[in-house]
C-alpha cells in the first residue's frame, strides 16, 4: 500500500553567499510510516533544509509542502533551554507553545532518565542529560511528525539506547514519520528504513533500506575484510559520497 | 491569551533575579520620589526664587504651598516612576535578546509557535507588568500621602488619579513597544540602548528645533503629550486644563500597533539560525 506523502520539496535552493549554494535544487517526497535518515557530510546541506522546513529560514528558492497541519515534535543541534529553570518548567513552556496538556511532564522525565535530576536548573546539566532533556521535549504532545537534528551527538551509550527506544517505539505506530539527520552512518542504519544522502546540497539519492540493501549486493558490498553490517554500510555511504556524481 | 502569559511569565523567571534587582530599585526610588520629591522641588523654587520677578515669586510660592496636595503627590510619584523606564529598558533588551542568544526563539518557532505570537506575547507581559506598576505607583503615593498630609484621601480627585495612572501605563506600553522593535532591529543591547538614550536626550530636542510642538507626536515622547504632569504645572509654569490629552493616547495607541506590526515583519524576514552573539 502506498504511503500518504507528508512533505514535498520542489526545487528548493538556499544560498548564504552568491555562487556557493548550500541546497541545491532539492527534490524529495516523504511520506507516513517513513523513517528517514538525513546523511552527508558537514556541509551538506541538513541542518539547512531542516531550518527551512521548519520556517526557521524564512528566505529560500523552489517551494516545501506539507501536506497537511501536521504537529512536529524537534530536536535541534543546539539544545536551547532556560538555564535558569529546571527541567519541568523547560517542558511546561514547550507544552504552552505546543498548545498541549501539562500534567504528563514528569513521565516524560522519567522515560528520558531524569528523574532524579529534574529540580536541578538546567544550566547544571551536561550535554548528554541536555539532550535527554531534549528528546523528552520533541516527543511531548505526542506529535505526527519528529525531527531530529543530529541526536547523537553528545550522548553517551545510556543516552543512545534511550533515544533508539524513543524512535522505535514512535516508528512502531502508524502514521508517523520520524526525518533524523546525522553523519554516523551506523547509527541511522540501526533506527531508520529509508536514507536520504546529500553532497553539497544536491541529493544523492533517496532510497529505502531494502533497495540500498540491493545496491550494496549489487555493487559487491560485504566481501571486503570486514562482516560487520554497520561497517560495511558506513563503507558504502562513503563510497558513494567518494564516488558518486551529481546530475 | 493565557497561553501566551504563561509562556512569558516562564521566560521571565528565567530572569528572576534582574527581576528581583528592578523590583527593588523601583520600590526604592518610587518611595523615595513620593516622599522626598516636595523638598527637591521646595529648594529648587527656593533656588530659583533668588532675584527673581514677582510673577515667578508668586508662581513658585503657589506651587510651594500647594506642593504636597493629594493629586500632586500622585502625580509626581507617577512622573518618577515613568522616568524609571530607561532603567527597565535595561532589563527588557536582555530580557527580549535572551530568545536569540539562547536560540528558545529559534526552539520556539520549530515547535510550532507563530512569529506573530512571540510579538503579541511580548506586547501582552508588558501591559500586564505596567498595570502591575501603575497599582504599585498608585499604592506608593497612597502610603505616602496618607503619612505627609492630612486628611489625603478627601482631597483626592478620582479622574484626576486614573487620567494620571492610565496617562503613565499607555505611554509606558507605548515606550516599550517602540523598544522592543529597536531591539529586534538592532539585536544588540549597547545599541539599542545607546540609540534611545541619544534619541530621547537629544535627538528629539534636534527634531524639535525643525518641527517645533510637532515633537510631541514623535515616538517614545508621547508621555509629554499625555501625562507629564509635573514637569508642565512646576517647570514649564503651564496650567492644566486636562489631565490627559485623549488625542496622545490614540497617538500612543497607534504607535504600539505600528511597533507591534513593524517587529512582526521584521521577524518574519528575519533567519533565526544565525547566531546573535
Amino acid at each position: 500500500m502506498q504511503n500518504n506523502i507528508i512533505l514535498k520539496t520542489s526545487g528548493l535552493s538556499k544560498s548564504f553567499k552568491k555562487g556557493s549554494p548550500v541546497l541545491d535544487n532539492l527534490e524529495l517526497e516523504l511520506f507516513e510510516n517513513g523513517v528517514f535518515g538525513l546523511l552527508g557530510p558537514n556541509g551538506s546541506g541538513k541542518s539547512t533544509l531542516i531550518n527551512i522546513i521548519l520556517g526557521i529560514i524564512p528566505k529560500y528558492e523552489g517551494v516545501y509542502h506539507w501536506t497537511d497541519n501536521y504537529t512536529i515534535g524537534t530536536l535541534l543541534e543546539e539544545n536551547t533551554f532556560f538555564n535558569q529553570l529546571n527541567a519541568i518548567d523547560n517542558l511546561k513552556h514547550s507544552a504552552y507553545i505546543k498548545n498541549v496538556a501539562t500534567n504528563h511532564l514528569m513521565e516524560m522525565i522519567d522515560r528520558v532518565g531524569l528523574k532524579d535530576a529534574y529540580k536541578n536548573k538546567v544550566g547544571s546539566y551536561s550535554t548528554g542529560m541536555r539532550k535527554r532533556l531534549a528528546i523528552a521535549r520533541a516527543i511531548l504532545g505526542d506529535p505526527k511528525i519528529l525531527i531530529l537534528d543530529e541526536p547523537f551527538t553528545g550522548l553517551d551509550p545510556i543516552g543512545m539506547s534511550i533515544l533508539r527506544d524513543v524512535i522505535l517505539e514512535f516508528q512502531k505506530r502508524p502514521g508517523k514519520m520520524i526525518i533524523v539527520s546525522s553523519h554516523l552512518a551506523s547509527e541511522i542504519k540501526k533506527i531508520c528504513n529509508h536514507i536520504v544522502l546529500l553532497k553539497f546540497g544536491k541529493l544523492l539519492f533517496s532510497k529505502s533500506m531494502e533497495e540500498i540493501s540491493e545496491m550494496q549486493h549489487r555493487e559487491q558490498y560485504g566481501h571486503g575484510d570486514t562482516t560487520n553490517e554497520f561497517e560495511l554500510f558506513d563503507n558504502f555511504i562513503i563510497s558513494k559520497l567518494q564516488h558518486e556524481t551529481i546530475n | 491569551m493565557k497561553r501566551l502569559i504563561n509562556i512569558e511569565l516562564l521566560t521571565l523567571k528565567d530572569s528572576k533575579k534582574s527581576g528581583i534587582i528592578f523590583g527593588t530599585l523601583f520600590l526604592l526610588f518610587t518611595t523615595l520620589a513620593a516622599f522626598f520629591f516636595p523638598d527637591v522641588l521646595k529648594a529648587y523654587f527656593n533656588l530659583v526664587n533668588e532675584g527673581a520677578d514677582q510673577a515667578t515669586l508668586d508662581n513658585s510660592n503657589y506651587i510651594i504651598a500647594n506642593i504636597k496636595s493629594s493629586n500632586d503627590i500622585v502625580g509626581y510619584t507617577f512622573y518618577i516612576a515613568g522616568a524609571l523606564k530607561y532603567f527597565l529598558a535595561l532589563f527588557f533588551v536582555s530580557y527580549v535578546l535572551k530568545s536569540y542568544k539562547l536560540n528558545t526563539l529559534k526552539q520556539s518557532v520549530a515547535d510550532g509557535m507563530a512569529k506573530a505570537d512571540f510579538i503579541k506575547g511580548k506586547v501582552l507581559i508588558l501591559t500586564c507588568i505596567f498595570a502591575v506598576l501603575a497599582m504599585v505607583t498608585l499604592i506608593i503615593s497612597f502610603i505616602a500621602g496618607s503619612i505627609m498630609t492630612e486628611n489625603f484621601f478627601s482631597g483626592i480627585s478620582a479622574s484626576s488619579i486614573f487620567y494620571v495612572a492610565f496617562g503613565y501605563f499607555i505611554e509606558q506600553v507605548t515606550f516599550f513597544s517602540v523598544v522592543l522593535l529597536l531591539t529586534m532591529f538592532l539585536k544588540k543591547s549597547n545599541f539599542v540602548l545607546a540609540s534611545i538614550i541619544m534619541y530621547c536626550f537629544c535627538g528629539v530636542y534636534i527634531i524639535s528645533s525643525f518641527l517645533g510642538d510637532f515633537m510631541v507626536y514623535l515616538p517614545l515622547n508621547t508621555n509629554f503629550f499625555i501625562n507629564a504632569f509635573p514637569v508642565k504645572k512646576y517647570f514649564l509654569e503651564m496650567s492644566i486644563t486636562d489631565p490627559i490629552v485623549w488625542i496622545g493616547v490614540a497617538i500612543s495607541i497607534f504607535y504600539i500597533g505600528l511597533s507591534s506590526y513593524a517587529a512582526r515583519s521584521l521577524l518574519k524576514n528575519q533567519n533565526l539560525s544565525l547566531k546573535v552573539s
